[in-house]
């Protein structure tokens, strides 16, 4: 059902979104729980290399500073495609891709050159109140930083072990997969600047980027729910025949369609503002019904969606995390451009 | 039991949280009293043993998922919180569903994995109460009282879930179509179990288990039977426990049975009880309490998330803004709508069913001397029919089956609302709160994992709303009480 390509995607898209998804049924669907529930699991450095061979971590990197030069709605599917095994995998592909990204609209041409050579792991920080520790998708295992200073556009290209910064690992109940630590940016030396519309850049590839995995997890959550419907017998028949579970799957499937179409168009917006505040409606939208989902998707699931053999109950965790990243949807909502002065 | 002072807390909490509590609290002083000192002893509880470690235990059996807290069950010993519903003529506390209830919301405030050690405990007594089976008040729940007493924990369990039949075991009319796996067959003596159950709590520890299943599996309705299956029976194993998202300290297994010899005294009420009136019942006294379960949750999550809201960084509250405010307000509706909820339904199980507690006959018995109760002449004659029959008697002569079909529409609804607000506070608080690097956030999300079993335990919420329409609204369904001196109340369920 969610095989057949979206027509925004140009050939190269396509063969990256295939290729994507090869990579998904080859390695990451056998090592998504492992990664998941072992921090140390050699799988996952392996499984990165694997990503970086295919061209996935520096998707958005133009191809003249060593990057692959794929547009925003290629990435967009692909890391949809890659979600539906393994979400918290994928946001540390995103984390990887956004600090390149970062780091190329301010021209810091130097520092990509270091990061790409030494085939570090980039890891980035939105930072958005000085002093204050930030969720970071691949920050524990990251080589480098990149801060983006929400405030000021300011960028910064800081080692993981530099005394800019403190590390904490925490205790995340979500995307533990993207082996994420909590990032206090004591102080930098910014290494370039993002104007106005480079920040609505960065920050909606950003917003996408998310959004994009986001709907990785709804599509899973409702593979997994209407295989499991049509299999489960209770109340006389196979549950997909009821019509509690039927409307819960439909409005699976509706809100699926709609954040797809939603992605499409903001991926496809040129002019700033307008990318911006589409993306971040995309955003809030596709957290939003992955959290329902993947909610949903345990409920049909009964007892075995509980338990964690059965690869709903990581979906919950990974869904609330996303919701509230990089931005709260309440701080989402409440800063989309348009909307009257306070 | 507890302090005094946690005792006067909670009395001041109760009557502010419970309007419906204040009369009760005039005209029975004593009744409400024994509320407080049981909240008060759970809050002591919860404060001195739960709260401390709480979080770290959840991530101890994360990796290793078969450990259980049996320091956290000997701390518990004291406060009695095994004796909660147990009858006071066996030397329990002899609360019902609002004592029960109260007390597991105020402990699953702290953490509702632990909690429900006491809870599922209480489900695997509810069998032996609602059966008014006198022989095994006196044998296990007198050897529960009196080992709580001693400081060894005995541990209950009741087993209905069966691997292809979650909701099918838990309505008579799905029952009927129910794929079931499990069947306990007639020989010399006693019945052969075979089958396996799954997703039992305290499974895996338990000393008795409290198990349904029918004896024909091809007229599951009319064969379901209740039976007492103790540890270490021969044929009885436990191959899995199971890894789940939350509620981590009370542990989910499987339970196994291969020619499992079950003697006939094993048999709570008559053979084909299990479901009309027998589920029916436990489920009417045990979904007000899961209610009760969810609401706490939500509490915990709330609570957390005020003092979140309430901590100053850089001179600024997130109290201060409208978003969070607003947040608070709309978690303390639905939690108070709960909490409302499952105390009107935990009344009307009192007022219904928990009326045999408080009938002349059940007092009378318990004025003859324990030497007495305790003897095998009494025993036997509980185990007999003309017991069985006397104690069906003494249900249906102190209650009405229109009572208790309402009390179990009621608990029904409590159980869905509850569980629904559990997962919308803590899902909300986590949604305002973001990815905020503090120890209130870590308890937030602990009460998201746990809040998502209560709509899916004690039948999906799904199953509870269906209840609730059969009960309340399209008369469908109705508790079946036996009357033995007058014949059967009418069959309403097809």
């Amino acid at each position: 059902m969610f095989e057949a390509f979206d027509s925004i995607l140009d050939e190269e898209g396509r063969l990256l979104v295939e290729t994507v998804r090869e990579f998904r049924h080859k390695r990451i669907d056998e090592i998504a729980r492992k990664i998941d529930e072992d921090p140390q699991a050699d799988e996952w450095k392996v499984s990165w290399h694997e990503a970086e061979e295919i061209g996935l971590l520096r998707a958005l990197l133009g191809e003249e500073k060593g990057g692959e030069g794929i547009s925003l709605p290629s990435l967009c599917h692909a890391l949809c495609e890659l979600a539906r095994s393994q979400a918290g995998f994928t946001a540390a592909l995103l984390s990887n891709n956004i600090s390149l990204l970062a780091l190329s609209c301010a021209g810091c041409n130097d520092e990509i050159k270091r990061a790409l050579e030494s085939k570090g792991i980039l890891a980035f920080v939105l930072d958005k109140e000085q002093d204050i520790p930030v969720f970071s998708p691949g920050a524990s295992v990251s080589e480098f930083i990149v801060v983006l200073s929400f405030e000021d556009g300011k960028v910064g290209f800081l080692e993981s072990n530099s005394g800019s910064i403190e590390r904490s690992a925490g205790e995340p109940m979500g995307l533990r997969a993207s082996r994420p630590a909590w990032i206090r940016v004591c102080d930098f030396a910014p290494s370039g600047k993002l104007g106005e519309e480079e920040l609505a850049r960065v920050l909606s590839a950003l917003l996408l980027g998310v959004a994009s995995i986001a709907l990785g997890i709804s599509i899973n959550a409702f593979e997994k729910a209407h295989s499991y419907a049509s299999q489960r017998y209770q109340g006389g028949d196979i549950i997909i025949r009821h019509e509690q579970i039927r409307l819960m799957l439909a409005e699976m499937l509706c809100g699926i369609e709609n954040v797809r179409a939603s992605i499409s168009s903001a991926s496809c917006v040129t002019e700033h503002h307008q990318m911006l505040t589409i993306s971040r409606a995309a955003k809030v939208f596709a957290c939003e019904h992955a959290v329902k989902c993947a909610t949903d998707g345990v409920q049909i699931h009964g007892g075995y969606g509980y338990m964690r053999d059965y690869g709903m109950e990581v979906l919950m965790r990974d869904a609330k995390y996303l919701q509230v990243y990089p931005f709260t949807p309440s701080e989402e909502l409440l800063t989309v451009p348009g909307l009257p002065e306070a | 039991m507890g302090s005094g002072n946690k005792a006067r807390e909670a009395e001041k909490r109760l009557l502010k949280e419970f309007p419906m509590l204040k009369e009760i609290a005039r005209r029975r002083p004593l009744y409400f009293e024994k509320l407080a000192n049981t909240v008060g002893a759970c809050a002591e509880y919860g404060e001195r043993y739960i709260a401390p470690v709480a979080l770290e235990l959840d991530r101890k059996l994360e990796k290793e998922h078969d450990y259980f807290p049996w320091d956290l069950v000997n701390a518990a010993l004291p406060y009695r919180l095994l004796s909660l519903v147990i009858p006071s003529m066996v030397g329990g506390i002899g609360g019902l569903a609002v004592l029960f209830a109260l007390a597991m919301e105020e402990l699953c405030s702290y953490c509702a994995g632990i909690a429900n050690i006491f809870g599922a405990h209480a489900l695997g007594v509810s069998p032996i109460l609602v059966s008014g089976s006198m022989a095994h008040w006196e044998s296990v729940l007198r050897e529960v009282v009196e080992e709580e007493k001693r400081g060894n924990p005995v541990i209950l369990a009741a087993a209905v879930t069966e691997p292809s039949a979650g909701t099918d075991v838990e309505e008579p009319h799905f029952l009927t179509r129910a794929k079931l796996s499990m069947e306990a067959k007639k020989v010399k003596g006693g019945y052969l179990l075979n089958g396996r159950k799954c997703f039992i709590s305290n499974g895996s520890v338990a000393k008795y288990t409290l198990l349904c299943c029918a004896t024909d599996r091809l007229r599951p309705l009319e064969t379901w039977t209740t039976f007492l299956v103790e540890s270490g029976m021969e044929g009885f194993s436990v191959p899995r426990v199971e890894e789940k998202m939350g509620q981590r300290a009370c542990p989910a297994a499987e339970l196994s049975f291969e020619d499992c010899f079950v003697p006939e005294e094993n048999v709570l009420a008559f053979e084909g009880d299990g479901m009309q009136p027998g589920t029916l019942l436990i489920l009417a006294a045990s979904r007000a309490p899961v209610g009760a379960i969810a609401t706490g949750i939500a509490r915990g999550a709330y609570e957390w998330f005020l003092k979140w809201a309430q901590r100053e960084r850089k001179g600024k509250r997130p109290i201060e803004k409208q978003v969070v405010q607003m947040a608070l307000a709309k978690m303390r509706s639905r939690i108070q709508a709960s909490r409302w909820a499952y105390m009107n339904a935990a009344l009307s199980f009192d007022n219904s069913l928990g009326k045999v507690m408080r009938s002349p006959v059940t007092h009378s018995i318990s004025l003859l001397p324990e030497r007495v109760r305790v003897s095998n002449p009494w025993k036997r004659f509980f185990l007999s029919a003309y017991g069985k029959r006397l104690s069906e008697f003494l249900i249906s002569a102190s209650t009405s089956l229109e009572e208790v079909t309402e009390a179990l529409g009621y608990a029904s609804l409590a159980k869905a609302l509850g569980g629904d607000t559990a997962v919308f506070v803590s899902s909300l608080a986590l949604e305002v709160m973001g990815l905020e690097d503090c120890e209130e956030r870590e308890w937030i999300e602990k009460a998201y994992r746990d809040a998502k079993l209560t709509q899916i335990y004690e039948g999906t919420n799904q199953l509870n709303q269906l209840t609730l329409y059969m009960t309340q609204i399209g008369g469908e369904l109705s508790v079946e009480l036996k009357r033995p001196l007058f014949g059967f109340s009418s069959r309403r369920v097809v």
